[in-house]
């Protein structure tokens, strides 16, 4: 390396050291010492005291609130994702039809997703409101009595995961970047070989899509692991306990968060976190090992 | 030279962290906890604090709204020097913690008595028989009813309810429900089992013991009250009308719309009514409680003045922290925010007694039975365990003698676990 070279090597270190120390002192350190206090007793404000698995082996056998929101968790993946994933395919399948003001319907679909997620939360809390919120006004319309929504245990999960499609925007703008992407010469194959719009949808979109749905699958599997935000802002309104109503929006996010910064049990929080990245890693590989079946690269 | 500009901005940016302390002046970090008008009337109090001691200069900072951020600077162990946005139900964790210096010493070299406080307030500050905070301002609760709705269903508007039956008789007679089904008006709605099961006669917590008493007879005498009162309404019904209610500091709030006849709030009240309810006929009285329990009784809560342990500045934090809650400070910050003063004597004074919504607070304040949060450093678990007892009973999900049962058994294996950790430490 000459001087000149060593000298442009170290300036553009040095311009790029905001964030190779922000990642080291801000990510990675924290990440690393995570685990650590996953192993101790750690307030937040005291020195962390270790303590071996015990934070681990009281999540799995003493925590009854572990399991539950796990659970509530669980069903956000298995079936608020599947529907989530469905509906963003087929608006996006509508939005790739050729009409008259498409453009219009597309940015309407993709309107929601710029609302920031706290205000389209307050938003939706009114929207949602058994009372004078407009979703049983409309259903009273039909002459249909709507459920409590959110306050409901039975329904409040069903309410978020209706909220999240609202959202879907960003969802559906990869798959209808992917649908234009579909050759439209094996669209004219198939229907030279009789394949109506069905069977065209099965042979020709689904496969030649796939592989961003199979990246729409992995990234909605950690952002369901994940959720938080919507439930914190919704269920906590107006004094009531965190994850209400009956627990039944308690998700494992929510329950990290209330031990790590409202109970000061922050080296159980960390446990908690981990717990959930090796869940999220197991679900994340089962998709990844069956992709090789159902995902097609027109390249291989 | 190339890499000249990147360090010289690195530079100059941690300049600007530094900030140098005027020559023969001791800085005092003062954070805190009050925002809009009442941040004001702070910074106002600082302002002549620094014109009077020369050799301090208090900075104020403002948290409002993020109370995180001091857990933060505790843990960081760089805390502010005075700092008065902790709640008081944090005391106890933070004070079992060691990051609060005591300040009973200071307080009792000051020539301030215990007494001089409020009833049960000295002890509401204290853990452990030690002081860790002061307070500027305390806040009382008590009824306020509309007196045109007490009229329309027949009921003499200069009456109020001075019993349980009572409340519960007014309060149904005050509810309208429509065609629809859906309610229209309530009287009353008991919330927060936290205050019921006190003025019922229970406890939340033994300190001598360091024994959960979650499921004290009187507690959950006062859970079967609430639970028994709350599903005469229909508890989705209720909780639907009431996700219906605006915000509280407006017109739209639930008592000032119409949709509350009775409705328990402070000494601030007046203030907010003259602004949010003009043309409302409103009267006040003592919250009603049951013969075998306690009348009269207040929680006290709300944000505290504390000198966290690892200030630099100790005796210049004390020299402001006892001046900013001295009682002339006091008494004036309160009367500029509509609250009541922690010293007794102020309360006492005219510019105190001459409204009679603040006399009437004052004197509910000046009585027994009023207690701080129950002094256990677990007390944020505590809180949340006890709030989902009382959703899961309302709901029907449990026996609340089992579910209190189950709330004293979690947290008392939590609680023993922390002072055995503690003890073996």
């Amino acid at each position: 390396m000459t001087r000149t070279e060593r000298s442009r090597f170290v300036a553009g270190l040095l311009f790029c050291s905001p964030w190779i120390v922000g990642f080291f002192v801000w990510t990675a350190w924290p990440i690393l010492a995570s685990i650590y206090y996953s192993l101790c007793r750690f307030d937040g404000i005291a020195p962390p005291r270790f303590l071996g698995l015990l934070n681990y082996t009281d999540l799995l056998f003493r925590d009854d609130l572990f399991w539950k929101s796990l659970w509530n968790t669980m069903y956000f993946v298995v079936i608020g994702l599947p529907v989530s994933l469905l509906w963003s395919l087929g608006l996006a399948l509508l939005l790739n039809l050729r009409l008259r003001g498409q453009s219009i319907y597309r940015t309407l679909a993709y309107l929601p997703a710029l609302i920031p997620v706290v205000a389209a939360s307050v938003i939706w809390l009114w929207l949602l409101n058994p009372e004078i919120g407009l979703i049983n006004a409309l259903l009273a319309g039909a002459g249909l009595r709507g459920p409590a929504w959110l306050l409901s245990p039975a329904w409040a999960k069903p309410a978020l995961i209706i909220m999240g499609l609202w959202g879907a925007g960003g969802t559906i703008l990869i798959y209808l970047a992917a649908l234009q992407d579909v050759p439209l010469h094996l669209y004219e194959a198939a229907r030279i070989d009789g394949a109506g719009p069905a069977r065209q949808l099965w042979h020709v979109t689904l496969p030649m899509i796939s592989p961003v749905v199979f990246f729409n699958v992995v990234m909605g599997l950690i952002g369901s692991f994940q959720y938080f935000t919507q439930v914190y802002v919704m269920t906590s309104a107006g004094g009531r306990p965190l994850g209400g109503p009956q627990d039944s929006t308690l998700v494992y996010a929510l329950h990290l968060f209330a031990n790590g910064f409202l109970n000061f049990r922050m080296g159980y929080a960390s446990a908690m976190a981990w717990i959930l990245f090796l869940i999220t890693l197991a679900a994340t590989a089962l998709v990844f090992r069956t992709s090789a079946r159902w995902v097609y690269y027109a390249g291989k | 030279m190339r890499t000249g500009a990147p360090v010289s901005l690195l530079l100059v940016a941690l300049a600007g962290c530094a900030r140098p302390a005027p020559p023969g002046k001791t800085v005092v970090d003062y954070w805190t906890g009050w925002g809009a008008h009442e941040l004001e009337l702070q910074r106002e109090l600082v302002r002549e604090f620094n014109a009077s001691h020369p050799e301090i200069q208090v900075e104020i900072f403002c948290v409002a709204g993020a109370y995180q951020k001091v857990r933060l600077a505790f843990a960081a162990e760089d805390p502010p020097d005075v700092c008065s946005a902790v709640w008081m139900s944090e005391l106890a964790s933070y004070a079992e913690r060691g990051v609060l210096s005591p300040l009973g010493p200071r307080f009792q070299a000051q020539g301030w008595r215990p007494g001089d406080l409020l009833p049960g307030l000295y002890d509401a500050l204290s853990y452990e028989g030690r002081l860790y905070a002061l307070s500027t301002t305390v806040n009382t609760y008590f009824l306020v009813y509309n007196r045109d709705v007490f009229a329309e269903v027949g009921r003499d508007p200069g009456w109020c309810p001075r019993t349980l039956e009572e409340l519960e008789a007014v309060s149904r007679e005050c509810t309208v429900v429509g065609d629809d089904g859906r309610l229209q008006r309530y009287g009353y709605r008991p919330a927060s089992l936290m205050h019921w099961a006190v003025a019922f006669g229970g406890s939340w917590y033994d300190p001598a013991a360091r024994k959960v008493t979650a499921d004290h007879p009187a507690n959950v005498a006062a859970l079967r009250w609430l639970v028994r009162y709350v599903r005469e309404y229909g508890v989705e019904r209720l909780e639907s009308f009431e996700q219906s209610f605006g915000n509280w500091q407006s017109a739209d709030g639930s008592f000032f719309s119409g949709r509350v006849a009775m409705y328990l709030t402070g000494e601030w009240f007046g203030r907010f009514a003259a602004r949010y309810g003009p043309g409302i006929d409103w009267g006040y009285c003592p919250l009603p409680s049951p013969p075998a329990g306690r009348g009269n009784v207040l929680l006290w809560d709300g944000s505290v003045f504390v000198i966290p342990s690892a200030s630099r500045h100790r005796d210049e934090a004390w020299e402001f922290l006892s001046w900013i809650c001295a009682p002339a400070q006091s008494a004036r910050f309160c009367l500029g925010i509509g609250n009541l003063s922690p010293w007794s004597d102020v309360l006492r004074r005219d510019d105190f007694r001459n409204d009679p919504l603040f006399a009437f607070a004052a004197d509910l304040a000046l009585g027994a039975n009023a207690q701080g949060p129950p002094p256990m450093p677990l007390w944020n678990l505590y809180r949340s365990e006890i709030a989902r007892a009382e959703d899961f009973a309302i709901h029907g999900k449990g026996d609340p003698e089992q579910l209190l049962q189950r709330v004293a058994a979690k947290v008392q294996r939590e609680l023993d676990r922390f002072f055995a950790e503690k003890e073996a430490a």
